[in-house]
């Protein structure tokens, strides 16, 4: 019973009281309009109706801040429907951008509503949409509620970046080729060597020069062959690392990076495996070409920074889980305790590379304090953490969430300790 | 300035409003009733600046109001019939206001002529019914014992009472 009602009820005993008290026959008599109004109103009280939903979501699968395109259909299956609000539910990071998601509805029997809208949505995976709808009546007095929801999953991958090849150095490679100088002669582009003619080398790879200078000895230029490596990224979800500040926040950050890097290493056509380390312990097995990118974007759309007191540091990282002297990306914001971890991985053969958010310019721009001594002690703790990771032959790039982190990519390792050779490690 | 945009239901609403208040003034002029005059006047006047201003939900104060009025007016002794008149006029004023506001609430409107027309019909019905109900004993007389006319009172009041408190939503015991 909604408030009208009510107060159609109470002006009616209001009024057979106030006749009853003043011994007015007018002022019972003028009850019966709010009483037949009451009646009536209960008599047409609003039932379940009979609707079928159809949604439609275009595409299933979105960047961040692109358009999705919904569609829903209500088809009244039942009898008609005088009053119909149909309000259809926006999820918290979800901005409607055309169009309007409620609508209200005269339904006669047979009848479709279609409801269109235009939707921009954060990064995340969102399972279902769920429709509110109301059965008013007339009268006003009772209302009739539901929440219907329909499983249409989307997916918003997150903001990725377009990134410039960058240089990796695994300490092995597989025997397709690719992208990374395999230290093995073959079907390069880079010189590498010069040997003695064999019958069957190609005319064109003979160095005349030097064959020149010789015994009469005929010698072949040697070209590097490029091939292809594995390469495991492993994003950092633990919550206590990952700090936010209002909308944003470094987990943020560290997903698009994550997106960026599958994406740039897929299309070098590399072997890549991705391991969400924090929440728990998701993962996408190895593998080549656009479903992986899919499955990998698939993966770090939906993750979100968890605490879980198991995974506090990296003692349970599931190396085991990358191959055997494969290239790591490790993108986290890294704490002091971190470090004999990311040695344990060096120290196993990987090849390292750290991508680490800035906590503490990130924090300090959200606070607007980037000069007091707190702030320069701890960059210069940071400094001196990160100092020591590069000693011990990991590639590191100190990344400012601010900055494009293909801009950082290029200047950081442009600047790398050339003297960081696979498998060698530099204490 | 806001412009201000003449919908149908609007439209229907100022002109309920104003000849709600009009009757009352005229009703309370002709009656010597200084109050019933001015109040009713305010009132109206009130009611029809809200309705062109927009987009607020008083209706259900200036119902209240002009039914204190109607209750005022009768008991100052307001022929019956004039009574009904005013008091179906406040009703489907009130009703039209709040669908009308409702309306207002919502960018699109799926079959808004058909849905309209279909709350009008209603409306109009049951108020005419009212109407007619609560003119129809000014056409009657009847001669009943005190007593029974006492029982038949309270028999009513109670049967009005219970349901109310059937129709109240119930709280959902927890286990």
């Amino acid at each position: 019973m909604k408030p009208p009602l009510f107060l159609l009820f109470l002006f009616t005993l209001l009024f057979v009281l106030a006749g009853m008290i003043t011994l007015s026959g007018e002022l019972i008599a003028l009850a019966a309009p709010f009483l037949v109004m009451a009646i009536v109103s209960i008599m047409t009280r609003p039932a379940a109706p009979r609707l079928r939903f159809e949604h439609e979501v275009s595409p299933k699968r979105a960047r961040q801040n692109e358009p999705l395109n919904i569609e829903v259909r209500i088809t009244n299956q039942g009898a008609d429907i005088p009053e119909l609000v149909v309000s259809e539910t926006i999820f918290e990071g979800m901005r409607v951008l055309k169009g309007t998601p409620k609508v209200l509805a005269y339904l006669p029997s047979g009848d479709s509503l279609a409801l269109e809208y235009t939707l921009q949505a954060s990064r995340g995976r969102y399972n279902q949409f769920l429709t509110q709808l109301a059965l008013t009546q007339p009268l006003g007095g009772f209302e009739w509620k539901a929440l219907h929801s329909d499983a249409v999953p989307v997916l918003v991958y997150p903001q990725a970046e377009t990134l410039s090849p960058i240089r990796i150095h695994p300490p092995q490679t597989h025997g397709f080729a690719g992208s990374i100088p395999s230290r093995r002669g073959g079907s390069g582009l880079d010189f590498l060597t010069i040997r003695e003619y064999q019958p069957g080398d190609s005319l064109r790879k003979i160095n005349w020069k030097v064959s020149q200078r010789g015994n009469q000895t005929l010698y072949t230029n040697i070209f590097e062959q490029e091939q292809v490596a594995d390469v495991g990224i492993i994003l950092d979800a633990r919550q206590h690392v990952n700090l936010a500040a209002g909308q944003d926040s470094i987990f943020e950050n560290s997903v698009s990076a994550a997106a960026s890097l599958a994406e740039l290493f897929i299309g070098d056509g590399h072997r890549v495996s991705l391991l969400v380390y924090g929440s728990g312990k998701q993962r996408v097995f190895p593998g080549y070409g656009r479903l992986q990118q899919r499955r990998i974007l698939d993966t770090v759309s939906a993750v979100t920074p968890v605490l879980n007191f198991a995974l506090t540091n990296f003692d349970n990282l599931p190396v085991r889980f990358f191959a055997p002297k494969s290239q790591i990306i490790l993108i986290s914001p890294i704490v002091r305790e971190d470090i004999p971890y990311i040695r344990k991985m060096v120290m196993r053969g990987y090849g390292v590379m750290l991508i680490s958010p800035n906590p503490i310019k990130f924090i300090a721009k959200a606070r607007g304090d980037n000069d007091s001594l707190g702030y320069r002690f701890a960059i210069a703790e940071r400094t001196f953490m990160l100092q020591q990771l590069r000693q011990i032959g990991v590639q590191v790039v100190d990344w400012e969430t601010g900055e494009s982190l293909n801009s950082t990519l290029q200047r950081s390792l442009h600047t790398l300790q050339p003297n960081i050779r696979r498998g060698r490690i530099l204490v | 300035m806001k412009q201000i945009t003449f919908t149908r239901m609007k439209s229907i609403l100022l002109a309920l409003v104003f000849v709600l208040g009009a009757l009352f003034t005229v009703l309370g002029a002709f009656a010597n009733l200084t109050v019933l005059f001015i109040a009713s006047a305010v009132t109206a006047v009130l009611w029809l600046a809200m309705i062109l201003r927009g987009k607020t939900d008083l209706h259900t104060v200036f119902f209240i109001l002009f039914v204190v009025l109607i209750l005022y007016g009768a008991i100052e002794g307001i022929a019956l019939p004039w009574l009904a008149v005013l008091l179906v006029l406040n009703l489907a004023a009130w009703n039209l206001g709040r669908f009308e506001y409702q309306l207002s609430q919502f960018d699109v409107v799926h079959n808004q002529r058909q849905m309209e027309d279909h709350h009008l019909k209603q409306l109009g019905l049951t108020l005419a019914a009212g109407f007619f109900l609560a003119i129809l004993p000014s056409f009657l007389q009847l001669e009943l014992p005190f007593v029974i006319v006492i029982a038949a009172v309270l028999g009513f009041v109670f049967l009005l009472g219970a349901g109310m408190s059937a129709l109240a939503p119930r709280k959902e015991k927890r286990e």
